[in-house]
Parts: C-alpha cells; structure tokens; sequence
C-alpha cells in the first residue's frame, strides 16, 4: 500500500508543481535546467522508494505511475474540460507580424524567444515574416511564415 | 493593424482554436501557485517542516529533574534528535521511563550513553543509567518516527512527573 501511495502523492505534486511552473519551463532546455532536473529526479527518488530495495517496491511504483499516467490521459479523452485544465490551449503570440506584448508577458516569453524559434526553425530573420508565431500546449513555439516571403 | 490592443484577451479561432477564458484562468491560478511555492519555502525555513525556530523546543518538568529537547515537528521515516538532561540525585543510578508513541511508532537509531540495564512494560521501556556524582546526566537519542500524524510520548524521571512530547510527524 505504501509504494502506490507514494507513487500517487509523488505524481500529483509533480503535475501540481510543474503546472504552476508553467509550459515555459519545458520550452528550452538550458544547461541549468538539465542540472534541475537531474536533481529533481534524485529527490524524487529517495521518497519514490525510501528504504525499499526489493523488486516488488520497484515494479509497484514503476506500474503505479503507468496505470496513473493510463488513467489521466483516459479522463483527459473523456473530460475535454481536464484536458483543458491540465494541458491548457494553443495560444497566439504574433498574429500577421504583430507581437501580441501582453499574452507575451503573461506567458513569460520575450520577442527574442520568439524569433529564436523562428530562426532555427524556419530562417526567419524579422518579426514582419511571421504570420502566425503560436505557443504550442507541448511549450514549444510554432512559427508559421508571412507566404509571399521571397521576393 | 486593424485589431487593437484590447483585444488581446479575446479568442482566436483560426490557425487554431484558443480558449482565452481557460488560458487567463490559468496564469491567475500560476500566479495564486507562485506566492504558494514562496510560501512553502519560507514556512520551511521557519521550521514548520522540522529544524527551524518554529520546531525546535524545549520542556522540562514540573519539579525541574528533566529537560528534553526536541522538535515539534517531525517526518516520518527521517532521523530526529531528542536530548535529555537529567538532574538527578548525586551517586544514586537514574532511570528514565519512556511510553506513549515514542515506543510504538518511533524506532530509537542510536541512544548515548548505552544505559546499564533496561526493562519494559507493555507500551514503555525503563532505562538506568549510573550514578555520576554531581547526579546531573544527558543522554542523546537519534529516532526514526514511523508514522505520519499526532505523536503524543511522555517521558519520566525516577517515576516522578514527568514532560510530555506532542509532536507532528509529517508523511
């Protein structure tokens, strides 16, 4: 009973946890954030399985967090408003070339984080290129280009 | 442009549907997070999750023979530190009674000095210690609490009144 405890509680504040984080966190990965998550995975670890090295502990917590993982995409499919809650919407950030400043602040992504996305890619060198920048619900940034770019 | 600022906050439907009521409840619910996650840290170092001011304590008892310093708050399952001074009689041996939960949810790691002889009683254990000539001893115990939730222990001295240790452990 305790290693699917532990499973659970460990699974239902890292979603918590992260949500609150928000998508920026998984948007790019900087040396930072990869020591970060290293060291969260080790903290995990610990209270995940304590003192229990016994196969058993291991599997009950490995297959708990499936069955968990399992049963929130299930809830997810069958409750669009969860699916809304915990993964959120698209969201717009450049319409026609023009920066949408305030979703941009709340979103906590900068003009540079856009044409980053941009340059990498699709080759753009300005803001006026882009048609449509959207920020995606996996955090990445999908840029779509102004048709008529070559001339 | 022809779309002015204002309407920022309003939905778009195309290259993809938005739900800008859903993603503006999101950033407040972020921020509310946000002020949480700070208050967490702050609560943690103040103590509330054990070693902090907040959680270190001290109690002695009513006639004064007994002083135990430990924390109020506890976790279970990680190493906790009780000190006892004791104010006994001078060259006579003491005994400490411990009962509550502290026998039957914590597991005592280490305990100094190793007492010279111990007895227990259905939810207690009695240790004696010798004699030391002024009658003042300490004795320092390390204990893993093995359960979440409200520890109540009492600890005596000689079978006179002794403290009583309200603790929280915390899962």
């Amino acid at each position: 009973m305790d290693s699917v405890m532990r499973a659970a509680g460990m699974y239902l504040l890292l979603l918590i946890v992260f949500k609150i984080a928000g998508r920026r966190t998984l948007l790019e990965m900087n040396a930072f954030d990869f020591v970060l998550l290293l060291i969260i995975s080790e903290a995990t670890q610990q209270a995940l399985l304590g003192n229990d090295f016994s196969f058993t502990g291991a599997a009950l917590t490995i297959i708990t967090l499936i069955v968990l993982d399992i049963l929130l995409s299930f809830l997810k499919n069958h409750f669009p408003r969860l699916d809304l809650l915990l993964d959120g919407s698209p969201l717009i950030l450049v319409e026609n070339g023009q920066p949408l400043h305030k979703r941009m602040r709340k979103a906590g992504i900068s003009s540079d984080d856009i044409l980053s996305s941009a340059r990498t890619a699709q080759g753009i060198e300005r803001m006026d290129q882009i048609k449509f920048a959207i920020l995606e619900k996996n955090g990445k940034i999908a840029v779509i280009p102004v048709e008529s770019q070559e001339s | 442009m022809d779309k002015s600022t204002d309407d920022e906050f309003a939905s778009r439907n195309y290259p993809v549907n938005e739900n800008m009521h859903a993603q503006r409840l999101e950033w407040r619910m972020q921020a509310v997070g946000n002020y949480l996650l700070f208050a967490l840290v702050i609560l943690a170092l103040l103590g509330v999750f054990s070693d902090g001011v907040l959680s270190e304590t001290t109690q002695t008892s009513p006639g004064g023979a007994l002083t135990v310093e430990y924390q109020r708050m506890i976790r279970a399952q990680s190493d906790e530190r009780y000190i006892l001074r004791v104010q006994g009689e001078p060259d006579r041996p003491v005994s400490v009674t411990f009962s509550g939960d502290f026998m039957d949810s914590v597991d005592i790691q280490t305990l100094s000095p190793p007492p010279q002889t111990s007895h227990t009683s259905l939810h207690g254990m009695t240790l004696t210690w010798p004699a030391t000539p002024d009658g003042r001893h300490a004795v320092w115990i390390m204990a893993q609490p093995q359960a979440a939730g409200y520890l109540t222990s009492s600890v005596t001295v000689d079978g006179k009144p002794g403290v009583t240790l309200r603790q929280w452990s915390w899962p």
